[in-house]
């Protein structure tokens, strides 16, 4: 099948204003085919953002590219100069974001902000824009209006018309519903998916909320101190987690227990990149570790039809 | 179980003064419930729901426009603050953003000892402090260190160590965890659950997520523009949503396909503030305001459809 987005061995560093540079994406491998869906889920400061903006070529300065590859249709773009990577940024693959309003300038019409967007001119372009408005959910008038008479929803919709004007085959979402309302980010939940289905999109979703994650993706990806810990279907993540990281997150889902009870917990904290745990990074909070997770860091092994990176499931040591 | 809290009508407007002249908004109209003691209440609702406006009025935080609140039977509303300043030592406040709620440039021990009374020394109140500190679960040799030196949900537990120096019986959590991670948020939850068992509090936990309060709450009332749609016990209300809002708000909760697809938050003025967006809406739906009333017992609906005659209007 097509993939429309393959990520290898991507690794990318942090360049801080002073001490070494560090580590923050070591060897991220994902894809997502076409019309697939993949989540990518994860705490804060687990390298979910850094992915999707690596793959957009968003880096901020202070980031760079250390090894890997991305290709998106196939093609390796890591090596692309701007001006050509241009080209394919918001045709072949665009992007949304968490907090809509931070991202449209409250002095231009929305409607001429997603003008802004088409690429190439040539008439109907208003006609075009005006229907796909139409499409998102939203009436003509939006096209007139600025960002601030439009409620949040509203204008996270704006941006999704803005992300779907050129027809990109891949949309990244980074958390497009956590400033959301429950009813609001359900709409967009919805309208992300019935876009999918009529254009054929593939998404890359990115969310810290796992139930959510499950509910949207066919796969989840569960990210941990800038590695992907696992990959399995939604119903595996939830039902029967293979990494141990995974099966303690799920555990903490408020849902998952009656009232009175006590949540399970994750005891200690998040690892700092500048001080990573030698051997397996999530050793330090694991219940199930051995000797050897100390010692050598677990490479990934294949579990139908996912992976897992866990000593649990046989000694495979990162090459 | 003994009635703590009793609120009577209460209501609250802003007038806000624009450029294209004064906007009167109501946060809170008529709320009428009842709190009892040692439960958490949860509250639950939208932006705009009027959430926090009734957890600030409650401990006057905010005065309200109209209408009443007894506190252990006496009336708190129009009490001399010479008078309410002795219970204000009772209520306490836990904010949605540890990060913007502490004062950064105080160390949380000055933070909490702030609160602490009895013990006039310094010394006695600092180590008040620092038990505070351990019952949230935070190092006490860390009193003298500065909010910056704590992560998300440190801080957090800082300010519910902060909240509880004045030995209160009765805290507003307002969205405490919706700014942490699943983790985190674990963690506080636990805290908050400890917490009132060792210390006998009652709280009103404030939350737009659905399933943090089927989890915490003993009861819970759900709002819609600044009215109480609907409330009763957790398990009834959220089990059995009565309110076409409740409703369609579990239904969004759990992804569950609803009648109305789309739900802009459109409040109608006249008549139920949501008869614009109800599925089932009647002529009396748009013209006067629906009162609580009861659908079984402990279980409050503020909706037409519950009343015998429906079926002619």
């Amino acid at each position: 099948m097509e993939k429309m987005l393959e990520i290898k061995k991507l690794e990318v560093s942090f360049r801080p204003a002073v001490g070494e540079s560090v580590k923050i994406l070591r060897g991220v491998n994902l894809s997502v085919g076409k019309n697939e869906s993949l989540a990518l889920a994860g705490e804060s400061g687990s390298g979910k953002t850094v992915t999707a903006r690596a793959v957009m070529k968003l880096l901020p300065n202070n980031m760079n590219f250390e090894k890997g590859e991305i290709l998106i249709r196939d093609r390796n773009v890591m090596n692309l100069k701007e001006q050509e990577f241009r080209k394919i940024r918001g045709k072949d693959v665009s992007m949304i974001f968490q907090e809509p309003s931070s991202y449209l300038n409250p002095v231009f019409t929305a409607g001429s902000q997603v003008l802004e967007a088409v690429k190439g001119d040539g008439p109907g372009r208003k006609e075009r824009t005006i229907k796909l408005l139409n499409e998102v959910g939203l009436k003509e008038n939006v096209f007139y209006q600025y960002p601030h008479q439009l409620s949040g929803g509203m204008q996270q919709r704006v941006m999704i018309a803005m992300a779907l004007i050129n027809n990109p085959g891949l949309l990244i979402a980074d958390e497009p519903t956590t400033a959301l309302d429950v009813t609001t980010a359900y709409g967009i939940v919805e309208l992300l998916k019935e876009m999918m289905e009529k254009h054929g999109l593939s998404m890359l979703f990115i969310t810290h909320d796992i139930s959510l994650a499950v509910n949207f993706a066919n796969m989840i990806a569960v990210m941990y101190a800038g590695r992907i810990v696992e990959l399995a279907g939604a119903g595996e993540i939830l039902n029967s987690p293979l990494h141990p990281y995974t099966e303690m997150l799920v555990s903490c889902l408020p849902e998952k227990y009656k009232s009175g009870d006590k949540i399970k917990t994750i005891e200690g904290k998040v690892p700092d990149f500048r001080d990573l745990p030698k051997g397996c990074s999530f050793h330090p909070r694991c219940p199930y570790k051995k000797e050897i997770c100390l010692r050598e860091e677990p490479g990934e092994m294949k579990r139908g039809e996912g992976i897992v990176r866990c000593f649990k499931y046989g000694d495979f040591v990162e090459a | 179980m003994e009635t703590l809290w009793k609120l009577n009508k209460l209501s609250k407007k802003y007038f806000i003064r624009g450029l294209t002249g004064a906007e009167e908004i109501t946060a809170l109209d008529s709320v009428e419930m009842e709190i009892f003691g040692g439960e958490t209440f949860g509250v639950i609702g939208e932006s705009g729901s009027g959430k926090t406006t009734l957890g600030k009025t409650m401990i006057r935080l905010v005065e309200p426009t109209s209408g009443e609140i007894y506190f252990k039977g006496s009336k708190i509303t129009g009490m001399r603050e010479k008078e309410f300043i002795k219970l204000r030592r009772s209520f306490q406040i836990v904010f949605q953003d540890p990060y913007r709620a502490l004062n950064p440039r105080m160390a949380v021990g000055n933070a909490i000892m702030e609160g602490i009374r009895e013990g006039a020394g310094r010394a006695q109140k600092k180590e008040k402090a620092g038990h505070m500190l351990e019952l949230v679960g935070i190092a006490p040799e860390r009193i003298d260190d500065f909010p910056h030196q704590f992560s998300g949900g440190e801080r957090q537990r800082v300010a519910v160590a902060r909240a509880l120096s004045t030995s209160p019986s009765f805290m507003v959590c307002d969205e405490p965890t919706s700014n942490l991670d699943l983790s985190i948020q674990a963690k506080i939850l636990n805290l908050f659950i400890e917490l009132k068992e060792k210390l006998n509090l009652t709280y009103l936990f404030i939350s737009h997520n659905i399933k943090i309060i089927e989890f915490i709450a003993d009861r819970v009332a759900v709002m819609y523009a600044g009215r109480i749609a609907e409330y009763g016990s957790t398990a009834r209300v959220l089990g059995n949503p009565l309110h076409p809002y409740t409703k369609l708000l579990v239904a969004a909760s759990f992804f569950k396909k609803t009648e109305t697809d789309k739900i802009p938050y459109k409040v109608e003025k006249q008549g139920c503030p949501f008869s614009r967006l109800c599925p089932d809406v009647r002529e009396i739906c748009r013209k006067e305001k629906p009162e609580l009333m009861p659908a079984e017992e402990g279980h409050f609906v503020a909706c037409f459809g519950f009343t015998n005659n429906f079926a002619e209007y």
